[in-house]
């Protein structure tokens, strides 16, 4: 009898992991998708799609690995299926803040050396987003070294959909950039901002180290269907 | 007509041939006995030999191979130079079964194709076509449903199988036979109409580094018509560098294996009756940066929320290029670009350093999304002087490296200064 207990217990474990792994375990192999410019099934992708489903503005704040969500496309992001998207996404909470729903991950949301965290001292609002797209990720990781200043400077590109997004000139102060993208996305809800984290940054030695591995996806919420790359570069 | 006669002798072992263009109701004289006695030398330059006696002769039409519009009209027996006698003229004709040059005749759906009617020259020993002794007006099928012909032109109506057909009148009968029947040839053979279908979709397939995500793969799609057959598509040549996903669904998937070019047939079947298309492409492996175009256009550093000054930015349009050499375009899209580098090496700029591009798709010209924008602003920079400038002073030194699928494609050392432009890249 002893030995038959064993066995069953051993087996319920077994069914148990199972389940969990087909219901959203952080993973860094996500279901390869099949086709060209698919998305992964991660739950950032999953997101952006149910974002542009919806066209609810998104900002998603999220730490790799993710978790995996099956299918997303064509779900529209209600409340229902944000719960829902929770329960595959363990960690993970969402929220409205007017028109945009914040989703984001609980630690990582709480963590001190989270420069989404930070205080800026006085931003002010481009004139489109895609040229915040340009700007803002470099001022807004600045924070963590104490850089408070307005300017900066840039690589990379803006997005040419997000350029027709127009935005009203407005200087906020003492603001986290957390509450500089709320306000942008509902003064034009048209856009989705992912940013995923390598990890929860333990020590601003670390958060300093890791911000560069830091993925910012941006996009408007009218372009077609494509993958979003949230995977941070391996040779960090 | 060209009409060639021809004199045979020395047991047939030799020949005398002329050649005379005759327009209709021409006549052609030819006095054999004056050709001998005045040595009148052949086309080819030879004579018949005076003291020849006997021989044969030969008339062809070379303009028309069917019935023919030659004929034999009249012999003068001519004794001045010895005795003439004289054997009646026979034919050389066709062979009694001519026969469809296309055996079957393939037309693909809603297209025509010209047919042939072949048969053997028993003068000759070869074969050629005797389509001008077949009736325009004879050509048919065995179902107007599937396909249906007019003046040897066959014209596909529906996918499936039926029959070609005409009919002619022939000289037929060997050479010695004596007998110059003029017969009814019917000439048919099976007809096949077959579907079309063509390929769309881009041919170049980026090679994608291991552990990483995104594209390494493209979608071709089959166009056919009719509806409602089957797709099967394989790898006629480079099989080893793609994978084909979905090979029997319309939309085929290629994954790149490894860099090289491949040939792709998509085999579509309906009716019975197949139809092909190929596509040629290749694998690339990311390698460089090609440099489309370098800017240095002004910009208000106002933008960003400081007091207004200018300063010059410099825009680089870049597009990926492969591994060969020397290195060519990869047209793809959605490769993702990422600066796998961007270090601070000094900064006296009080700003932080450019936040790094992450896995941005290309176009599908295999160009960044945009131009690779190189600005800086900062207050160091201030206060503007009388022209707009920057009166203030600082730099930052950064390196940047850039991979694309993962694969490194350029590494640089950019210098940022208050009037700008950058410099370094490149």
């Amino acid at each position: 009898m002893p030995r038959l207990f064993s066995f069953l217990l051993i087996a319920t474990l077994l069914s148990c992991a199972c389940v969990a792994a087909a219901q959203g375990q952080p993973s860094t192999h996500h279901p390869r998708p099949q086709g060209p410019n698919l998305p992964p099934k991660d739950l950032a992708n999953a997101l952006v799609q149910m974002a542009r489903a919806a066209h609810i503005p998104l900002i998603a704040e999220l730490v790799w690995p993710l978790p995996t969500i099956p299918t997303a496309e064509g779900v529209p992001l209600t409340p229902d299926k944000l719960n829902e998207l929770v329960k595959q996404s363990p960690g993970y909470e969402w929220k409205m803040e007017g028109k945009a729903v914040h989703f984001y991950n609980k630690k990582l949301r709480q963590a001190r050396f989270n420069f989404l965290n930070f205080k800026i001292p006085r931003f002010t609002i481009p004139p489109d987003i895609s040229t915040l797209e340009l700007w803002f990720p470099g001022q807004a990781e600045g924070l963590l070294q104490g850089y408070t200043a307005q300017g900066g400077a840039t690589t990379g590109w803006g997005d040419a959909l997000l350029e027709k997004e127009k935005l009203q000139r407005d200087t906020l102060e003492n603001d986290t950039p957390l509450e500089v993208l709320i306000h942008v996305a509902n003064e034009s809800p048209t856009f989705y901002v992912a940013i995923v984290f390598p990890r929860v940054p333990p020590t601003k030695d670390a958060a300093i180290e890791m911000k560069q591995g830091v993925v910012w996806q941006w996009g408007s919420l009218n372009e077609k269907l494509r993958a979003v790359g949230v995977q941070p570069p391996q040779d960090k | 007509m060209k009409a060639p006669f021809t004199i045979y002798y020395d047991g047939g072992t030799k020949r005398y041939d002329l050649e005379q263009t005759l327009k209709p109701h021409d006549e052609m004289w030819v006095d054999v006995g004056e050709l001998i006695h005045e040595q009148v030398p052949d086309r080819n330059g030879l004579l018949l030999p005076s003291d020849l006696t006997m021989g044969s002769y030969e008339l062809q039409d070379l303009t028309d191979r069917g019935v023919g519009n030659l004929f034999e009209g009249k012999v003068i027996l001519d004794k001045t130079f010895g005795h003439v006698s004289y054997g009646c003229s026979t034919c050389c004709g066709e062979g009694t079964a001519p026969w469809m040059y296309w055996d079957p005749i393939d037309v693909a759906l809603a297209l025509a194709g010209d047919q042939d009617v072949w048969d053997t020259d028993f003068c000759s020993g070869t074969s050629g076509s005797v389509l001008g002794a077949i009736l325009p007006s004879s050509w048919d099928t065995g179902n107007h449903a599937i396909a249906t012909a007019s003046n040897a032109k066959i014209t596909g109506v529906a996918v499936g199988s039926t029959t070609n057909l005409a009919q002619g009148s022939l000289i037929v009968g060997g050479a010695m036979s004596h007998r110059c029947p003029l017969a009814d040839v019917f000439p048919s053979g099976p007809a096949n109409v077959t579907p079309t279908v063509t390929i769309s979709g881009p041919t170049n397939i980026p090679m994608l580094a291991p552990g990483t995500q995104f594209t390494d793969s493209i979608a071709v799609t089959a166009t056919a018509n009719p509806s409602g057959g089957t797709y099967s598509w394989t790898a006629v040549s480079g099989g080893s560098n793609i994978t084909i996903l979905n090979d029997t669904s319309q939309s085929a998937i290629l994954q790149s294996v490894a860099v090289g070019t491949y040939t792709v047939q998509v085999t579509y079947t309906v009716n019975n009756q197949s139809a092909t298309a190929t596509t040629v492409g290749k694998v690339q492996q990311p390698g460089s940066l090609g440099v489309i175009s370098n800017t240095t256009p002004l910009f208000n550093c106002g933008n960003t929320g400081l007091p207004a000054y200018n300063t010059t930015d410099r825009l680089i349009q870049y597009e990926v290029l492969d591994t060969s050499s020397p290195a060519v375009p990869i047209p793809a899209a959605n490769m993702f670009a990422s600066e796998t580098t961007l270090n601070v090496i000094s900064n006296t700029c009080n700003i932080d350093g450019p936040s790094p591009t992450i896995n941005r798709p290309t176009l599908s010209n295999g160009y960044f999304g945009g131009p690779d924008t190189l600005q800086l602003c900062s207050a160091q920079c201030l206060p503007a002087n009388s022209q707009g400038g920057p009166s203030g002073s600082c730099t930052m030194t950064v390196a940047q490296a850039w991979s694309v699928n993962g694969y490194p494609v350029k590494s640089d050392t950019l210098t940022y200064s208050c009037p700008g432009p950058p410099t370094g890249a490149p």
